[in-house]
């Protein structure tokens, strides 16, 4: 179980300013039909929203002590709500350069194997060889998960899970995220009932 | 763009060069520093620029002989042909030439691919690995550019030599060998030196310069031509007012 405290904090822009208390145990739902704040609130997490007042606290220890302690890697994980992927990488390049960061020093088959069994368990068929502009966005979303769930963090951020999918690979995912409960911890930052109702056991809900 | 602004645009590029040299400096610490980036860039700025360059080389050195011959020939002293290709192509052209191929080719490639990688956020991404931008895709690209325009630079020298010993022979019959002891008769220290010191920083100036702009794009894809034609630019003008300092010093320690 994770506890972040946002206190007064202003992104760059000081058009969202909000303070608000997170409990991560299995699966957080930030709830938020304007889809700003929530998606502010993740990026700021993982370092890329920067701001100039508040603070952040985790699990009783400023933020950047805690991220200096832990490491980025392997604190948060970010699903991006676009599936980004690094242009000029391969999307196995992709997937391979943050687990090195994350697991220095480990063979490269430990890599495939885990890259397999998340393949298998998403019934994903991609050519990992091929750079991201040569795949379907929805593809590079479920490589997004990948690259994400590989990374084993202590909380992995998913931002708008349905965004880019259709009908069918929405229930993939929302059955992947229901088997990854208890498994993974979650941040989710989502307007769909689905998440909020039937998988989280925290909501926040946020705005009005 | 008003006073104030390019003001600020001017104080942030130093700001820019500070940091990414400071880390440049610290590359040997840095896990951040990318091999395959380095190695791609020096795949795409030297070894498929060969072509090019080899083309350009081999018709300066032929030029100049030809040019050269002919006017030393009127006063009878066609032998000092070799002067000429030393001081114009060893000593300036070489460089100068390298660095424009280079800055269009390369500088114009690395500032759009940075410019389109800010606007597709990912930087964003590589900043959620807790990698810094600046170090794996600038630093790691000004290695690459660096490494490819010294040896780009010295390719260009080998071949020009070549394609003047070439050219020469449509005026006197000079054997080859003959022709090679006599350029390195007139081939000075101090000119290899300049022309390796222009190479590195010309490679410096243009992937800092192109980095710079590439990282400068805010949101809209259509930021990104714009920065590249500043990048294209800057980097001309820098590098040619760069040529004329070094030469002036080594002309002034002489």
């Amino acid at each position: 179980m994770m506890r972040i405290e946002i206190k007064e904090i202003c992104n760059s822009n000081h058009l969202n300013c909000f303070s608000l208390s997170i409990p991560v145990d299995k699966c957080t739902v930030l709830f938020d039909l304007a889809e700003v704040v929530s998606a502010n609130i993740l990026s700021t997490l993982i370092g890329v929203d920067l701001y100039d007042a508040g603070s952040i606290v985790i699990d009783g220890m400023r933020y950047d002590d805690y991220i200096s302690t832990n490491g980025m890697i392997s604190t948060f994980a970010m699903v991006f709500d676009e599936g980004i992927m690094l242009s000029n990488l391969t999307l196995r390049e992709n997937l391979l350069l943050p687990w090195r960061l994350r697991f220095a020093g480990r063979d490269e088959q430990e890599f495939d194997a885990d890259l397999s069994y998340w393949e298998s368990r998403l019934n994903l068929d991609c050519d990992f060889s091929l750079r991201p502009a040569y795949v379907s966005p929805a593809k590079k979303k479920l490589c997004g998960f990948i690259r994400g769930l590989m990374l084993k963090p202590k909380v992995l951020l998913i931002d708008d899970p349905y965004y880019l999918f259709n009908k069918s690979e929405r229930e993939q995912i929302y059955s992947l995220l229901r088997g990854l409960i208890g498994e993974q911890a979650m941040l989710i930052a989502s307007a769909d009932d689905d998440f909020a109702h039937d998988l989280a056991d925290t909501v926040l809900k946020i705005g009005p | 763009m008003n006073r104030d602004s390019q003001k600020k645009s001017v104080m942030d590029f130093f700001w820019f060069t500070i940091k990414t040299i400071s880390e440049l400096l610290h590359v040997r610490a840095n896990r951040h520093v990318s091999n395959l980036v380095i190695f791609r860039q020096i795949l795409f700025t030297g070894f498929e620029a060969l072509p090019l360059i080899g083309f350009i080389a081999l018709a300066i050195g032929g030029l100049v002989i030809m040019q050269g011959y002919e006017l030393l020939s009127t006063f009878g002293q066609g032998i000092w042909v070799h002067i000429i290709l030393v001081r114009v192509v060893v000593g300036e052209l070489s460089g100068i030439i390298t660095a424009l191929v280079v800055i269009a080719r390369s500088g114009t490639a690395i500032s759009t691919e940075l410019g389109n990688m800010v606007v597709s956020r990912e930087m964003n991404l590589l900043r959620s690995f807790g990698i810094s931008p600046l170090v794996y895709l600038v630093v790691s690209r000004i290695i690459g550019v660096v490494i490819a325009m010294v040896v780009l630079t010295l390719y260009f020298n080998i071949i020009a030599v070549v394609g003047g010993w070439l050219f020469s022979q449509f005026f006197n019959n000079l054997e080859f060998r003959a022709f090679v002891n006599d350029f390195f008769s007139q081939l000075r220290l101090s000119y290899v030196l300049m022309g390796f010191l222009k190479s590195v920083v010309f490679g410096l100036i243009i992937a800092i310069t192109a980095s710079y702009h590439g990282m400068s794009v805010q949101k809209a894809s259509t930021e990104v031509p714009q920065r590249t034609i500043r990048a294209v630019v800057s980097s001309i003008f820098t590098v040619i007012i760069t040529d004329i300092i070094i030469t002036w010093l080594f002309w002034m320690l002489q």
